[in-house]
């Protein structure tokens, strides 16, 4: 039971890890870098996508999940280079920024590009140098939980990218031309205004999607569980067999037991249940204390 | 000027030396600006003076906030605009390629029509633009909000809520917050859109004093639809209609002797 329960907690945390920095990266460049006509249709497929079923997606990964685990360095390098690739690239504008802000508009023009060049080199051989050494060093449970992390990760990645999308629009159209008119370069209004402005809805989008995989996975296992099953028709039945036993492999993979992650439904319930209930706690009180201020402030006003 | 925007020093306020009131600070020649296909400014040739407070009155989409954001490159944020001629500011075109656009807005303020103070305290608010020049120590951000906050008619009234929530006051002190932070960077042109727009009757008299104080020691421009808050506020008017300039003179001799019907229509309308 408690082994379970860590799984869950695990599989919870390295979905977040997956799902966090690739989806905000698509969020930033849907909102920042692409022009009107294909945000709008990037924005209506990731609205079909994250319409979908998550299981849908799942089941695409799952074809292809267990060809992975046959080699335990290809999937270290998949999650290192989905979680690190947009670390990366926003540590690139950092670095850039802090080495050259105090040097003059010319040399900045020259340096910028040989420092992007060099740390992009020298990264891309760290992270993947590193995947390989993780890799060899992965326990079996280890790789496991990578997988199934990469796996509710990917699920949750529609979610993650409208959700947070949105919430980067509203700060964005509130916020974007105030900073830029007080000579901030995009990476600064992004780094100091934007991200920070829209935390609440990139966290909300983050814990909705990952919330919804997990649940979405539970529904098909708990389907599967009972014996309705055999009501169905053959085809349904197999699909849904087929679900439920990748579902339960990987699960089983993880907990390294008999037991799958998944064979006691109860658990990850019971936990979305009380994250949500901590949250939304969390979210009144805040509200409450917001409106406290939100009162001395018009005193000191008026 | 040319290695102040081509070489910003950063971490640094540029100790300039002002210009004399006559001085054009701003001399634009056949500026025209597009949005796709649409004129929306056709081929303007305009001198603005220095170090004085300047009007551009119209009514409503006559161009005035396009004009308003050309002369700091705030239009180039939206990709369908195009923007042709030229505008020199102290002589430097400020469309040349190798203008470094940060420095330039940074010596040309701009406050929106709706102020947006960022989600921040009203001190980090202010010294926003200070930190992004460079600036970090402690003490010297101190000075700068300071005197930033007294520029703006604030530090009375806030100098014991510098680490309370922007969004918290009201929209007049939002506004004067904004005003403040851009005068945190000791601008040499401030250009405010439609100031009194968001403000009743007492906080539009406050913002025209303030205009008026400002104008001393900084050029301003202002966009504004009200004749009476233009011939109160500034020295020198322009009169713009479907993206045109009309008229543009002395503010006394436009609201005293119009040398154009249209411009006498609409100074006298209610």
């Amino acid at each position: 039971m408690l082994s379970m329960s860590v799984a869950i907690v695990i599989t919870i945390l390295g979905s977040t890890v997956v799902a966090l920095p690739l989806g905000l990266a698509c969020a930033v460049a849907m909102v920042m870098v692409l022009r009107d006509k294909p945000r709008l249709l990037v924005g209506h497929s990731l609205k079909i996508l994250s319409g979908l079923p998550t299981i849908t997606i799942g089941i695409m990964l799952l074809v292809i999940m267990p060809q992975l685990q046959l080699n335990s360095s290809h999937i270290s390098i998949i999650v290192i280079l989905v979680v690190g690739s947009p670390m990366f690239i926003v540590g690139i504008i950092i670095i850039c920024d802090i080495l050259t802000s105090k040097t003059s508009w010319e040399i900045r023009r020259i340096t910028r590009p040989i420092i992007t060049t060099v740390i992009m080199i020298a990264g891309i051989s760290a992270l993947v140098s590193l995947s390989q050494k993780i890799g060899e060093m992965a326990f079996p449970s280890v790789r496991n939980a990578m997988a199934l992390s990469l796996l509710i990760g990917f699920m949750a990645i529609p979610t993650v990218i409208h959700v947070s999308a949105d919430s980067l629009s509203s700060a964005v159209s509130r916020f974007r031309s105030a900073s830029y008119a007080l000579g901030a370069t995009r990476s600064e209004t992004l780094a100091h205004i934007l991200i920070p402005a829209s935390r609440r809805g990139i966290l909300g989008a983050l814990f909705l999607g990952t919330t919804r995989s997990i649940t979405e996975i539970m529904a098909i296992h708990l389907s599967g569980a009972s014996s309705s099953v055999t009501a169905w028709s053959d085809q349904t039945a197999d699909h849904l067999e087929f679900i439920l036993k990748s579902v339960i492999r990987v699960g089983n993979l993880v907990t390294g037991e008999g037991n799958a992650t998944f064979s006691y439904p109860d658990i990850p319930v019971i936990f979305i249940i009380a994250t949500t209930t901590i949250f939304g706690e969390l979210a009144a009180r805040h509200t409450r204390s917001r409106a406290a201020r939100s009162m001395m402030g018009d005193s000191v006003a008026s | 000027m040319v290695e102040t925007l081509l070489q910003p020093d950063n971490g640094h306020v540029p100790d300039r030396t002002r210009s004399s009131g006559d001085s054009i600070i701003i001399r634009m020649r056949n500026l025209t600006i597009k949005h796709n296909d649409s004129t929306l400014i056709g081929s303007i040739d305009l001198d603005i003076p220095g170090q004085r407070a300047t009007a551009i009155l119209g009514p409503e989409a006559s161009g005035k906030s396009i004009f308003l954001k050309s002369i700091n490159r705030l239009n180039d944020i939206d990709r369908c605009i195009r923007t042709s001629g030229s505008i020199l500011f102290n002589g430097i075109d400020i469309y040349n390629k190798d203008i470094d656009i940060s420095a330039l807005r940074q010596q040309i303020g701009y406050i929106a029509r709706i102020p947006h103070v960022f989600p921040r305290s009203v001190f980090d608010n202010i010294a926003f633009g200070p930190r992004l020049r460079g600036i970090r120590r402690r003490a010297r951000l101190e000075t700068i909000v300071e005197r930033a906050l007294s520029r703006a008619r604030l530090w009375l009234e806030m100098k014991n809520e510098l680490k309370k929530n922007a969004l918290l006051f009201t929209p007049e002190l939002q506004q004067r917050i904004c005003i403040a932070r851009a005068l945190a960077l000791d601008p040499e042109i401030l250009m405010f859109d439609e100031p009194a727009i968001p403000l009743d009757s007492p906080s539009t008299s406050v913002i025209q004093e303030l205009i008026r104080d400002l104008s001393h020691d900084c050029t301003v421009i202002f966009a504004t639809r009200n004749g009476r808050f233009a011939a109160r506020s500034s020295d020198y008017a322009v009169f713009m209609v479907g993206g045109s300039v009309v008229e543009h003179s002395d503010t006394k001799t436009i609201f005293t002797r119009p040398a154009h019907r249209e411009t006498e229509d609409y100074i006298t309308s209610p």
